[in-house]
């Protein structure tokens, strides 16, 4: 088929196209692209998007390609590219996941990088910084603060003539609102009394009552008298008794989607499971402001137990190609007042003071709540919770199993509490 | 005449183990042709395969590095892992039951469009749109607002008299695995464009023999139809049984493996243990498990096929 001289044309042809196709990647060469993953909702998406704008516009040699996708399944997918050595170069982190990726090395150091004056920090306070560090090293940056937030609806509050919830409420008080709620306007007080599902009510709880979900160095459960699971549970159970709060079958299929919560539509007056910096999300799907309140107080309690935590953390994949690009973003992503403007409160407080200050400036009414929420919540906090352990996720994957079988009424609260301790147990002990 | 005898000649000449040379030579075209599947081959199935059957010996932590353990992970599944009895049981249940409602609406349909009436292309094309919409993530969450307790599903009852009070369908323990089998039964396009390809196979002297001996409708179709169409039922049975032992996207975005993980499929169990716990070495062997049981029962049911598949060239 091929004669002699065709297969020559051939050759050279060959030859030309892979030579342009190389000075094409040499011309390019200075240009880097960083990846770069959050999760989020649709706001967060478009403010993310316009500071990568901004960043570029400054920095044309540095093209951030962003990978964004909502909560459920962003954790699948980091695990899947960890497995891979494919980490995209900057990831949005949680603290609660952070210590299996350091053990496993898969995160880079960021201290050097601060030390040489790559990231600004003077204008971060030193306690927001330890919010990243793990293990002693600082492992990422807090984007912000957050703090466990629940939402309700002011109007639903009046028409049924209710006091609004308090710092100071206790847990009973909070049940018997949710009741007269459910009594007066035949609605919903709440979907769920506390975020059962993913622990955080729980937390609050044993820490009240001068205990902690894990031991100090992650390897048991930080409690010893299953009566404060037990009690717990019985909590919940009665006020779904009451009709007060969503059954489990409904629970099962409510919508997972903050815009999308039971409180935005007038059939629940109150959302418990939320965090502060949900604010403008919740309420853009209300289409008015819903406002934030804490979690309750133990009538009995030996210590503060609501806490803050940094919302997500800003790190960087130990494999990154580019590192100085990185820190420029980081340096931008943390500094830059005008970005900071952008960002808002959507990844909590921020932490730097002049980013801060030049919100509290021009605050929209959203984000002023929102300053004003996690002041009052830094009055009303105990001490940070400590880094979990690697095994988190399975942990709280094995309470959500008893919560499910309780409020399900398969087994009792107690069978709960000792089936959670077996399996929390074996676990940690692997 | 010339390529006959040239073929022989090669058998010949392997047979005798001779010129070896010769041989890869007029050989070496046919597999530069095939090369790109091969690449494709080695290197998106065989190599994935078998790091997977290695991995399954190993603790490997996802964002580690593996270490070997032998038979651990295996033993473990069997003999310490409540949750793999259970998802097995809730897979089986499933395929049970969808597998031949999913056929049984395949051939039914089938039988219907078999004629050509107005209109019989497009209802065709129509009915072969939730083959191609069934797995996607979008069905799946139309799926979840169906049969939730404020959905359509509970309309059409509570309008229709049936029930007085709307419940929850998918979050029902009982009743959550269900919707996912209506699904299933739901995405009969592809074994219903086999089906008619088979119907249209049978000899339509057949029906006037069977018509002119007195057989009704009822009659031709378990004496003619069926018969003659079990070599595609069988086709059909085969595949349509491992895709539902692999069912995934479903279940994962309608029930997540819940209530009370009644709706916990294999393959949902596999991701979450492998996936979202990072435990890669447990979730290969839990995909190699899988894997040996398909086959097993694959072989059952080709073992049993000569007892019920009939194929019209037999005895010719």
């Amino acid at each position: 088929m091929f004669s002699k001289r065709n297969f020559s044309l051939v050759l050279i042809l060959t030859l030309v196209l892979s030579l342009s196709l190389s000075v094409a990647a040499l011309a390019q060469d200075d240009q880097v692209t960083l990846r770069f993953s959050w999760w989020g909702s649709q706001s967060r998406h478009e403010k993310t998007l316009r500071v990568i704008e901004m960043f570029e516009e400054k920095y044309p040699n540095i093209k951030i390609q962003p990978e964004y996708t909502g909560w459920s399944g962003y954790w699948d997918k980091m695990n899947a590219q960890a497995a891979g050595d494919n980490l995209p170069d900057i990831i949005q982190h949680v603290r609660k996941f952070m210590s299996g990726y350091v053990q496993n090395e898969q995160l880079l150091d960021l201290s050097p990088y601060i030390e040489d004056g790559s990231i600004d920090t003077t204008n971060i306070d030193s306690s927001y910084l330890e919010m990243g560090k793990i293990y002693g090293k600082q492992m990422g940056l807090a984007t912000g603060v957050n703090a466990p937030a629940g939402y309700y609806d002011k109007e639903l509050f009046d028409a049924a003539g209710i006091d609004y919830p308090s710092a100071d409420d206790t847990w009973q008080d909070r049940a018997e609102m949710f009741k007269k709620i459910h009594e007066e306007l035949g609605i919903l007080g709440a979907s769920s009394p506390t975020a059962q599902q993913d622990g955080t009510g729980f937390f609050v709880w044993l820490r009240q009552h001068g205990a902690s979900f894990y031991n100090e160095d992650g390897t048991a459960l930080g409690y010893d008298d299953d009566q404060l699971f037990v009690d717990f549970m019985k909590y919940d159970l009665d006020l779904i008794k009451s009709g007060a709060v969503q059954n489990a079958m409904q629970r099962q299929e409510s919508a997972r989607a903050v815009e999308e919560d039971l409180v935005t539509n007038g059939k629940a007056a109150t959302a418990t499971n939320y965090w502060s910096n949900q604010l403008a999300a919740i309420s853009t799907g209300a289409g008015k402001l819903l406002h934030p309140f804490l979690y309750p107080k133990a009538a009995d309690q030996t210590q503060e137990g609501r806490f803050m935590k940094p919302a997500m953390l800003l790190t960087v994949s130990k494999n990154t190609e580019h590192p100085a690009e990185v820190m420029k973003f980081l340096n931008f992503w943390f500094n830059d007042v005008e970005a900071g403007k952008v960002i808002g409160t959507d990844r909590g407080v921020p932490t730097n003071t002049k980013v801060v200050s030049a919100l509290k400036e021009n605050a929209n009414q959203y984000d002023k709540v929102v300053f004003d929420f996690v002041d009052q919540a830094s009055k009303n906090s105990g001490t940070a919770l400590p880094p979990q352990p690697p095994k988190d996720q399975e942990v709280i994957a094995a309470y959500e199993e008893a919560y499910w079988q309780v409020i399900y009424e398969m087994i009792s609260p107690e069978e709960g509490a000792k089936q959670f301790r077996e399996a929390a147990n074996k676990i940690l002990a692997d | 005449m010339n390529n006959k005898f040239e073929a022989l000649d090669t058998v010949r000449s392997l047979d005798k183990g001779m010129d070896r040379k010769k041989w890869l030579k007029k050989n070496l075209v046919g597999y530069a042709f095939i090369l790109p599947w091969l690449i494709g081959f080695l290197a998106f199935i065989a190599y994935p395969l078998l790091s997977s059957l290695y991995y399954s010996l190993t603790e490997y932590n996802i964002v580690g590095d593996p270490s070997w353990v032998g038979l651990k992970n295996y033993i473990n599944i069997f003999t310490d892992d409540s949750k793999f009895w259970l998802s097995l049981k809730v897979t089986f249940y499933y395929v049970i039951f969808a597998v031949p409602l999913r056929l049984i609406s395949a051939l039914g349909l089938a039988l219907l469009f078999r004629k050509a009436r107005p209109f019989t292309n497009f209802y065709r094309a129509a009915y072969y749109v939730p083959s191609i919409l069934g797995g996607s993530v979008a069905i799946s969450v139309v799926w979840r607002q169906l049969f939730s307790s404020q959905g359509a599903f509970n309309d059409l009852l509570v309008a229709l008299g049936i029930m007085q009070n709307r419940i929850s369908w998918i979050g029902h323990p009982n009743y959550a695995i269900w919707t996912l089998i209506i699904l299933a039964a739901w995405q009969f396009g592809s074994p219903m464009i086999i089906f008619l390809a088979g119907l249209k196979q049978i000899p339509k002297g057949l029906y006037e023999a069977a018509e002119i001996d007195g057989a009704g409708k009822i009659q031709q179709f378990f004496k003619v139809t069926l018969p003659l169409l079990t070599p595609v039922l069988f086709f059909n049975l085969i595949m349509q049984m491992v895709k539902m032992f692999m069912v995934f996207t479903q279940a994962y975005v309608i029930t997540q493996g819940g209530p009370l993980n009644r709706t916990l499929m294999y393959a949902v169990y596999l991701f979450r243990e492998g996936i979202s716990f990072g435990h890669l070495g447990y979730g290969s062997a839990l995909a190699w498990i899988i894997l040996v049981l398909l086959t097993i029962v694959t072989v059952i049911i080709f073992k049993t096929s000569n007892k019920w598949v009939y194929y019209q060239s037999e005895g010719e």
